[in-house]
């Protein structure tokens, strides 16, 4: 079977600045992936290469045996893959309620439907409550959950998650990670996240990707990443490359 | 089916702005009966009017965030289409009506796709550069009448006559605008919680996010300004009867898309019943200060003057307009 999808040597420059460069990677279906690597890594360049926000420079995005590379974003999303933003302040006038039916009706046209299905969803995520209450006018931990139910509602087969638990403090990083649990085990939705709370990826993740300088540095299971040296390179620098972590086997 | 119970759908709104709204239909519909100056009359015409072209104004301007400074163009494709199509050919108003729609609508696509690859002020730029080519273009125009206009001699049809809609006496204009001006508030109703406003709200919030989730940023703002079109097209039409004699200058001007923009800001864009209110205010306050200053209201610049107030009053205090006031107020006592 193929892979849900595949990037294939993707590379993106702005200007003289490689932000991705010759980036290669397998995501598989109801697999839970994190990508990590340092800040101005090329992660979130990454996902804007992957939903259609830039155009790659060259390679591949193969989503569902399909080349989606350079498709515009609004096509990418109708296609199943949905994405949360990192820096997102709102600004407009819609309710959580009325912020998810955005989404809903990517895939219902009469409002009765797109209704029911985002109050659904808002139950789902524990936010009924927040149903009637202005977007711009939640806490910070509540908005990047209503605007992650907006992306689910538009029945993604794969979602990417861009640092949904930044500025979080711990009981609420945990509380957003048993949604993305709920969202990736209960709904079915294979998932790639960004994240800096490592502890968090490496619990959750079945599969880690290490970005560093636009080059994907090491892939594999959580406990491999973990003593790559190459890994440990990037985050911690050459000297603390000791002789025991040198073994770690990708 | 389910659209035309959305045009009806009120239930989101309180209580009390359901009463205030029958109330206002109410006192709309019996105010012919009493006995009114035509001056009077005549500001009601006008109000009910520019509330249309305002709630034109709104979907595009109020809802989508998609400010537009050009709207008096077709203001004028709709009453030159009606008049020139009444001159030639006689044709009856509800047949030149929709062809001015249909023209209007055409050259919304032609220009608004161009346009809408701008942002923000360029695009409020390029919407006022359109519309006073286009102006420039009908007062060298022979079939338009060029720069004098063309003129509907009033004794070419009998009054009252529905079908060309020709009366003497105004009552019959205002009845047939309220059933517009109606008719238009059930078209905004139904678009604010259609799949085609959410788009326009998600839009003006943030258009990268509305791409991810799956919506044609550009094609949403190309159909909505069509549909704003359509409103300003239809009163313009009305406009050409009701007035029988139009310029490239009173129909077309910069000045009177501002005023529509105005209006619908001071009102409160993005909200059903702001560009209303804000005709409302500005409509009457316009037709007195132009009775009692006389001719001097236009050279001493006092409209404008006024318009410059509005404008810096909604930017700096509330740019949400009246509606966003009185929004906060309930919020307020609410929590």
């Amino acid at each position: 079977m193929t892979p849900l999808l595949e990037v294939i040597d993707l590379t993106k420059h702005f200007g003289g600045l490689a932000a991705n460069s010759r980036v290669s990677f397998c995501v598989e279906r109801g697999q839970l992936t994190g990508l990590i690597g340092p800040n101005g890594a090329g992660k979130t360049t990454l996902f804007n290469c992957i939903t259609g926000a830039h155009a790659p420079t060259s390679g591949r995005v193969v989503f569902e045996g399909r080349d989606i590379a350079g498709l515009p974003a609004h096509q990418v999303a109708r296609l199943g893959l949905a994405r949360t933003f990192q820096v997102y302040a709102a600004v407009g006038d819609l309710t959580a309620l009325e912020y998810v039916m955005v989404g809903a009706f990517a895939r219902h046209s009469g409002r009765g439907a797109a209704r029911t299905a985002a109050q659904a969803l808002l139950e789902r995520f524990n936010l009924g409550r927040f149903a009637a209450t202005l977007l711009a006018e939640l806490p910070v931990p509540a908005q990047k959950l209503v605007t992650m139910a907006a992306a689910v509602a538009t029945a993604p087969k794969l979602l990417l998650l861009d640092e949904v638990a930044a500025g979080l403090n711990p009981g609420e990083s945990a509380q957003m990670m048993e949604v993305i649990r709920h969202v990736h085990q209960d709904m079915g939705i294979t998932v790639i996240l960004i994240e800096h709370i490592l502890e968090l990826v490496m619990k959750l993740c079945q599969q880690v990707l290490v970005l560093d300088y636009g080059q994907l540095i090491a892939q594999g299971p959580p406990e491999a990443i973990a003593a790559h040296p190459e890994v440990i390179r990037a985050y911690l620098g050459a000297s603390y490359v000791g002789p025991t972590a040198a073994g770690g086997q990708v | 089916m389910e659209a035309l119970r959305a045009a009806f759908d009120f239930s989101d709104f309180p209580r009390s702005d359901k009463i205030v709204a029958g109330l206002l239909a109410v006192a709309f519909l019996l105010f012919p009966l009493v006995p009114t100056s035509s001056f009077a009359m005549s500001t009601m015409i006008q109000f009910l009017m520019f509330s249309i072209y305002g709630m034109g104004w709104n979907t595009i301007g109020g809802y989508g965030g998609q400010v537009d400074l050009g709207k008096a163009q077709y203001v004028g494709i709709g009453a030159y289409t009606t008049m020139v199509m009444l001159l030639r050919w006689d044709t009856p108003f509800w047949v030149s009506m929709p062809v001015g729609l249909l023209l209007s609508v055409a050259w919304s696509f032609c220009i608004g796709y161009p346009l809408f690859k701008l942002k923000g002020h360029y695009f409020a730029i390029a919407t006022i550069a359109t519309s006073l080519v286009l102006k420039d273009i009908f007062e060298v125009w022979p079939l338009v009448g060029a720069a004098k206009g063309l003129t509907l001699p009033t004794n070419r049809f009998k009054s009252p006559d529905f079908v060309h809609l020709v009366f003497r006496e105004d009552e019959y204009y205002y009845y047939i605008l309220l059933g517009f001006f109606f008719v238009g508030i059930l078209v905004i109703n139904w678009f604010r919680s259609s799949r085609l406003g959410f788009q326009l709200r998600a839009i003006k919030d943030s258009e990268e996010v509305a791409r991810s989730l799956g919506i044609n940023v550009h094609l949403a703002k190309i159909k909505t300004y069509a549909l704003a079109t359509a409103f300003v097209s239809v009163a313009g039409s009305f406009h050409a009867v009701y007035v029988k004699n139009i310029e490239p200058e009173d129909t077309m001007s910069l000045s009177i898309s501002i005023l529509i923009a105005l209006m619908a800001m001071l009102g409160g864009a993005g909200s059903l019943w702001g560009p209303i209110i804000g005709a409302g205010v500005l409509i009457p306050m316009k037709s007195y200060l132009k009775e009692w200053l006389g001719a001097s209201a236009g050279i001493a610049g006092v409209d404008l003057i006024l318009y410059a107030g509005l404008i810096m009053f909604i930017s700096a205090w509330e740019p949400r307009g009246i509606w966003g006031i009185v929004e906060k107020i309930r919020r307020r006592r609410r929590l």
